[in-house]
């Protein structure tokens, strides 16, 4: 991370994982963002993009195959390998 | 180390691998996070379906390498990305765009609130229809961190790259975003007004 948009876009992702930015990068951050039209528009497209993941991605989305169809694709492979297993 | 266990760690340590309540376990508490995992990266349902299967199966046979207590569900997401990316790999890339479009379009029809949140879902889509043009590392990294709320490390784990690229990634990823919505036709009025 050579630059400071770089740097800026860092400290507030890590700050959003951390729930803070460390207090003596606050205030170079801080500084830049207030002056800086560049990083305050990729914040507002990441926030942008974070709003819309919960639209064009909902949560309740689920698959057609049903828990018993998928349990039993997995457990006729396992089934297969142990026969494979005792064959070899 | 910081050990983490869930009930799929737990059930490691108490029963046999090959213990079939363990992938039920499994399938039951991940299926449908790995489910939107892989839609968010194959961006089709049928392929996600099936990659879904594959992921499981695969992880069921692995479970003897996993390492109680170093996080599960990192272990689980990585055999999940990995296996997306043979599904991507195995795909061209035009009839991937397209789907990928198709994909998103029916996502929005299926908005609870058609009417009132119509032009911001447009928006919305638009946007995400960009970030589907990335490239592959830069998409993978966005859609971990904004789709599935995935913690830096968590994602570094996943991907097995270290955290500083991938804050390069996500910062790349919305300047490539930003000069592609700054040279569009339609910023001035479109985008400036959304991204306002």
């Amino acid at each position: 991370m050579s630059n400071i948009h770089r740097t800026t876009i860092e400290l507030f992702i890590r700050g959003a994982d951390q729930g803070h930015i460390p207090e003596e990068r606050r205030a170079v951050y801080e500084q830049h963002l207030a002056s800086c039209p560049d990083c305050q528009f990729n914040l507002s497209l990441y926030g942008k993009l974070q709003a819309g993941a919960a639209l064009v991605w909902p949560a309740s989305i689920s698959p057609q195959r049903s828990k018993q169809q998928l349990l039993d694709g997995i457990n006729a492979h396992i089934c297969k390998k142990r026969r494979q297993k005792l064959l070899f | 180390m910081h050990i983490i266990r869930g009930e799929v760690d737990n059930l490691l340590l108490s029963c046999a691998v090959d213990d079939p309540v363990i992938i039920e376990t499994m399938v039951r508490d991940y299926r449908a996070p790995v489910y939107r995992l892989a839609l968010s990266i194959l961006n089709d349902t049928k392929d996600a379906e099936d990659a879904v299967q594959d992921i499981f199966v695969q992880a069921a046979s692995a479970l003897s390498r996993y390492q109680v207590g170093t996080n599960f569900k990192s272990w689980l997401y990585t055999i999940a990305v990995n296996t997306c990316r043979d599904y991507m790999r195995r795909r061209a890339a035009r009839a991937n765009l397209y789907r990928a479009w198709n994909a998103i379009q029916s996502f929005a029809a299926r908005s609870p609130d058609p009417e009132d949140s119509a032009i911001q879902n447009e928006s919305h889509v638009r946007l995400w229809s960009l970030v589907n043009e990335l490239n592959e590392k830069q998409r993978l990294v966005v859609i971990l961190r904004l789709v599935h709320d995935l913690s830096v490390s968590e994602i570094s784990q996943i991907l097995e790259i270290n955290e500083k690229t991938i804050y390069s990634r996500l910062y790349d990823a919305l300047k490539n975003l930003r000069q592609r919505i700054t040279s569009s036709p339609e910023y001035e009025g479109f985008w400036n007004e959304f991204l306002s």
